[in-house]
């Protein structure tokens, strides 16, 4: 070290020191009332300048300094980028966890409730003398919550909303009310006997066919793409961030190859520390940026993937049973076409549908458990659905009524019940999923942007004082 | 709106000069970005928008538009039927081959009812039975055929589905207040008539309208396909013709202030009025509907036989008592049956 250091002190005596500014151009002289610098001086200014620098780099303390300064600039711009790069990921997983995808839930609760309402309402006017108060009594509380689920849920969904969504969400906020009234007067006549009741519902029901459920369908869809635009904005690798961080690394080691050969010395502590910090800082961003976008992408396929089939399977479930209460409650015998088979070959079976691309979607276990239990019980509701209709199209309609809702193993209602519990078990647990990995891909940059700050000023401390310390010996 | 930008806040505490201010909040602003404040940067602030949801037209409505055909009478009187052949047979001895014999070895009638006609063919709430004059005529034919009213299986069916279930056989005999009419003969047979009903007017209580000549310009409902809508449309007063899939429909609408109106047979007027205290039936009769029995075409010996039981039944005393049972309540005392008219054979 301290041979080296020999070296270094004699070398001034190779190289002119202090070497002054040799042109020197005379000021130009101010004239009293000619205020603005006039375009020729300003020209005049810059090419000094320029002068001035060429000069400086054609001394080795200046090319010091010039390689000083310009360090100290790359590093903070480099660094100044990778913190904003990494800071809009994070505020973007963070809009994804804490406002897309609430909003998302939301919408898919709003589709969710409404359909439930539908399922309930009419299903609370089909009645056997057999049947027990209590779950008459759980029916109608039923269609109360779901009514306040869907108030609640679309309360959520249009905080903060865009613009985008005003016309479902004003669609939604207007016409419920106007359901909710028709379903009601079509249960004050039913309680009295009368069958304008059925009139009433069927009303309801064709509003809820016909508006609610499409604008509830068009607000799920619009939260699920902004939802999308979040992942995509949170998902990308920074090929950019990390080319920048590369750029600086060999702008770092050119500095310390320059300086190795002016000045043979063999190491810059500074610099060392500095390129240290830069290394540090891309390897993390690197690991950290890696390991959240596999969060991200397993938050989608354990979990997004699979609660958006899951859910619309509920819903058409709940749309298949509102169609064979509804054509039970209209008394009108065999319909032309049944309004049940549309949705409930929509839910679909292990062959196609819903059910069958829910399967294809599965990740865990838990879920696939759930979702062939599903299959089973739409089979199982299918076979019910065709007893019940044989014995309603030919005037057997007690008979079709008490299928429809009395057995407790094998009722079109049970069938519904034990399929919406598979359906709501795999929601959930594809939902929790989701939480899991969203939470672990927005934690996996926690820290980062603190470190890229702070990795940044030490590589400037670092690099700025080695070059100080270069610098310094030919003062 | 309170709520104020990093500028504004900057600006009140002036941090800085004019220009230096601004360009602090603009690197306080970006700060404040990257530093990953999602969710505390202003929302848009409009004030909410005055929204009126668009008019709903409940499923199935429509004006009906155009002059409908004038009616068609070139059958003459629609309501002759075919006259019974002496006697009945006795129950569950059906002549060899006929029609009647056909469904006694098939062990059940096959009815077309109506599940939601008021008085006529509905769902008594409490019991959840089928009931109504129509199912007590209908049960009546299943009583001559087999000597048990109860071999008997109803099908329920809308107003359209009559005719061609019909044709198609999926039925014995249609008991739904089956209006008799030449265009429908020409499809099927009609046994004699066995109600006569008038279409008439309902409107809100209290209001100045008092039959369908105060109904010009008014908006006036009844069930698509059915001679009622027909009358409406060619009134002379010009009412707005206003037709729905089903005719309880009607109610709703009015009920909803929808319509001002509905003009459709009295029995059915009179079980609207009985669900709703708020309206009343007004007006002279605008028209008769005398209901028929509606049967296939090919099966002349199920008409006869079906005749000759309305025959009984006028006679004995059961038309009368099927009155006051299920229509009394609102239409009061029972008139005579009405007289059946046949064919010159």
């Amino acid at each position: 070290m301290t041979a080296k250091r020999e070296v270094a002190v004699s070398a001034p005596s190779t190289v002119p020191v202090r070497q002054p500014t040799p042109v020197r151009r005379p000021e130009p002289v101010q004239q009293p009332g000619q205020h603005p610098v006039p375009a020729r001086s300003l020209r005049r200014m810059f090419d000094e300048r320029v002068t001035r620098l060429r000069s400086a780099s054609a001394t080795t303390p200046g090319r010091f300094g010039l390689i000083g300064v310009g360090l100290v600039l790359l590093i903070a711009l480099v660094g100044l980028l990778t913190a904003v790069g990494v800071a809009q990921r994070t505020a973007a997983m963070n809009h994804l966890v804490g406002a897309s995808e609430p909003r998302a839930t939301a919408a898919l609760q709003v589709h969710g409730a409404l359909s439930d309402a539908d399922a309930m309402a009419s299903r609370a006017f089909l009645s056997s003398e057999q049947e027990p108060l209590e779950v008459r009594q759980k029916v109608r509380q039923r269609y109360e919550d779901a009514i306040a689920r869907a108030q609640t849920s679309l309360a959520v969904a249009a905080r903060g909303a865009a613009d985008e969504t005003a016309g479902p969400i004003t669609e939604l906020a207007t016409q419920l009310p106007v359901y909710v009234g028709l379903v009601e007067t079509a249960r004050a006549n039913s309680r009295q006997g009368f069958p304008v009741g059925a009139a009433y519902l069927r009303d309801a029901s064709s509003l809820m066919r016909e508006r609610l459920l499409p604008a509830a369908r068009q607000l799920r869809e619009i939260e699920a793409r902004n939802q999308q635009a979040d992942v995509d904005a949170a998902n990308g690798f920074p090929y950019d961030l990390v080319l920048l961080g590369l750029v600086l690394l060999v702008g770092l080691v050119a500095a310390q190859l320059y300086l190795f050969r002016r000045t043979n010395r063999r190491l810059n502590i500074g610099l060392l520390a500095a390129t240290g910090a830069v290394v540090v800082w891309s390897l993390w961003l690197v690991i950290a940026v890696s390991n959240q976008v596999g969060g991200i992408e397993d938050s989608v396929r354990r979990g997004s993937a699979q609660t958006d089939v899951l859910a619309a399977a509920s819903v058409k479930a709940r749309e298949a049973k509102a169609a064979e209460t509804l054509t039970l409650v209209l008394r009108g015998g065999k319909p032309e076409v049944d309004p049940f088979t549309k949705p409930i070959s929509e839910l679909g079976d292990a062959g196609g549908g819903l059910l069958a691309q829910a399967r294809r979607l599965v990740t865990d276990a838990p879920v696939g458990s759930e979702v062939d239990s599903a299959i089973e019980n739409v089979q199982a509701w299918r076979q019910v659905h065709d007893d019940l209709r044989k014995h309603d199209d030919v005037g057997q309609y007690k008979e079709a009524v008490d299928l429809a809702i009395l057995p407790e193993d094998r009722s079109a209602d049970s069938v519904f019940n034990r399929l919406e519990v598979n359906l709501d078990q795999g929601y959930k647990h594809a939902e929790q999923a989701f939480k899991e990995e969203a939470t672990a891909a927005r934690n996996a940059t926690s820290g980062l942007v603190a470190g890229i700050v702070v990795l940044t000023i030490v590589a400037l401390a670092g690099s700025a004082w080695g070059m100080w310390q270069r610098f310094r010996e030919y003062l | 709106v309170n709520r104020r930008s990093p500028t504004a806040a900057i600006d009140r505490r002036g941090l800085a000069g004019t220009t230096g201010r601004r360009w602090l909040a603009v690197a306080i602003g970006a700060l404040l970005l990257v530093a990953g404040c999602a969710g505390c940067g202003g929302e848009p602030t409009g004030a909410a928008a005055v929204v009126t949801s668009p008019p709903r037209i409940p499923a199935g409505l429509e004006t009906l538009t155009g002059v409908p055909a004038p009616p068609d009478t070139s059958c003459g009187d629609a309501t002759e039927s075919l006259r019974p052949t002496g006697p009945l047979p006795a129950p569950g001895q059906m002549p060899a081959g006929s029609t009647m014999a056909k469904i006694k070895d098939r062990g059940r009638l096959i009815a077309g009812v109506d599940q939601n006609a008021y008085l006529f063919g509905y769902r008594d709430p409490i019991s959840g039975e089928l009931t109504g004059f129509d199912i007590d005529i209908a049960r009546e034919i299943a009583l001559a055929i087999f000597g048990d009213a109860s071999k008997i299986e109803f099908h329920p069916m809308t107003a359209a589905q009559r005719i061609p279930a019909l044709k198609n056989n999926e039925v014995d005999v249609v008991v739904r207040t089956f209006t008799v009419n030449c265009e429908r003969r020409k499809e099927i047979q009609f046994s004699s008539v066995y109600y006569q009903s008038a279409q008439r007017v309902l409107v809100r209580r209290g209001s100045s309208l008092n039959g369908l000549a105060d109904l010009g310009e008014k908006r006036v409902c009844a069930a698509k396909g059915s001679t009622s809508i027909q009358r409406i449309a060619s009134a002379e007063s010009k009412p707005v013709p206003i037709q729905v899939n089903a005719a309880l429909d009607c109610l709703m609408l009015l009920q909803l202030g929808k319509v001002d109106a509905i003009s459709t047979d009295d029995v059915v007027l009179h079980g609207f009025a009985a669900q709703d205290p708020g309206t009343e039936v007004v007006g002279p009769a605008v028209g008769a509907d005398p209901y028929g029995i509606g049967i296939p075409k090919a099966n002349e010996d199920m008409v006869r036989f079906v005749n000759g039981v309305l025959e009984r039944l006028r006679s004995d005393g059961t038309w009368t008592a099927f009155y006051e049972k299920n229509l009394s309540s609102v239409l009061g005392q029972p008139p005579a049956p009405p007289e059946p008219l046949y064919q010159q054979d």
